[in-house]
């Protein structure tokens, strides 16, 4: 285990929560990448995983950091953003470790990434709502609502609001450590960084369904989520003065 | 308005009496922190206050539109507990964030332990 002090390094965080089955592709993907674009650093979270999680990163040799009871996907983002600020990373991705986010895409998400941009999100979305995979149809008409709601209440158009493959700078995770502290900040992390003044830009990018293992989410927490998104987003008026106090005082 | 006759004043004493007892056992053996054991007897000896005193239990019942003075009295537990489940609710929430700043917490410090083990391993290399 190396330390990371570059500044110049981007940190890619993945989640992980019983991942052995998708984990050896995952990693030896971005190993390929690793190859291309020698600036990346690879930091995996086990989110106190039940089977062979952390035996294969231990395997592969790759970064990781263990949550000793399980946290949930959000903390388990949090944790790997406190790690990417406290070793002063200047941009970080998010991807899953199931395997949906293909690595090879990080590329396209750091060809898109400009200057002027603060939060790139990889969508899974083209032209009208064609998906590079199949969406059960209850689920994208979920999507296609918060897309709507969202995209009305910035002011500008996202496509996927719910989409975890991101690329962002430094001052974005700032703000994404506290944002992470709701259970699903997917819409309301965009109104957030928004109502913060942060750029936000949507790239299409291909996307996988899920090989094996279970997601993080729950099917229950499909049921929640949306009553939870709203309430969030109602919410997210009061949390953007806390948080932009907070990340002043930084 | 009806009153509280004097067997429902003794009984419902002895219910609170009972309950008094309990939450003081339940401090001794420490199965209960004594800030809540405390809001539990103050719970008590007011449910206790407004049993007794007729007044007090007769004005919350016509405050409340009741008749009986078993509404004004289901009422204050009730409130009672609707009060005390927003407490819980609060601590849990806390508990919660506690849990997970100790568990990143420990995450870190088992980080930096295998990074210095590394370099130490390093070293001897």
């Amino acid at each position: 285990m190396k330390k990371k002090t570059n500044k110049d390094e981007i940190l890619v965080i993945v989640p992980c929560y019983n991942e052995e089955q998708n984990l050896r592709k995952v990693i030896s993907e971005l190993r390929d990448v690793q190859k291309i674009m020698n600036n990346l650093a690879l930091f995996f979270i086990n989110d106190s995983s039940l089977d062979n999680t952390e035996g294969i990163l231990r395997e592969e040799g790759m970064d990781y950091i263990n949550h000793p009871v399980n946290l949930g996907y959000n903390y388990a983002i949090q944790t790997g953003l406190k790690y990417g600020l406290k070793y002063r990373f200047k941009y970080f991705i998010l991807m899953d470790g199931d395997g949906q986010h293909p690595p090879s895409e990080i590329e396209k998400l750091l060809n898109n990434y400009e200057d002027e941009v603060d939060l790139l999100i990889g969508s899974r979305f083209k032209d009208g709502f064609m998906s590079t995979y199949e969406i059960p149809i209850i689920r994208k008409l979920g999507m296609m609502f918060f897309s709507f709601f969202t995209s009305f209440l910035i002011g500008s158009k996202i496509k996927d609001t719910t989409s975890g493959f991101q690329m962002f700078n430094e001052k974005v995770a700032r703000a994404m450590y506290y944002i992470y502290e709701a259970k699903f900040p997917d819409a309301e992390a965009i109104f957030l960084l928004n109502l913060l003044k942060f750029k936000i830009k949507e790239v299409p990018v291909e996307m996988r369904k899920r090989s094996g293992g279970k997601s993080m989410i729950s099917s229950f927490a499909l049921l929640y989520y949306p009553v939870r998104v709203l309430f969030g987003l109602f919410l997210s008026i009061g949390r953007f003065f806390i948080i932009r106090s907070k990340i002043k005082n930084v | 308005m009806y009153e509280l006759n004097l067997s429902a004043k003794i009984s419902l004493n002895i219910v609170f009496l009972i309950g008094i007892i309990f939450i003081v056992y339940l401090i001794v053996k420490d199965k209960i922190n004594v800030e809540f054991g405390l809001l539990w007897i103050f719970a008590f000896l007011v449910a206790d206050f407004v049993v007794l005193s007729s007044k007090v239990l007769t004005s919350l019942t016509s405050f409340i539109g009741g008749i009986h003075p078993s509404a004004g009295l289901s009422i204050l537990a009730f409130a009672f507990v609707f009060l005390l489940l927003i407490i819980f609710t609060a601590n849990l929430t806390d508990l919660h964030d506690k849990i997970k700043r100790l568990s990143q917490h420990i995450s870190f410090l088992e980080l930096k332990l295998k990074q210095s083990e590394d370099e130490k391993r390093k070293s001897n290399e």
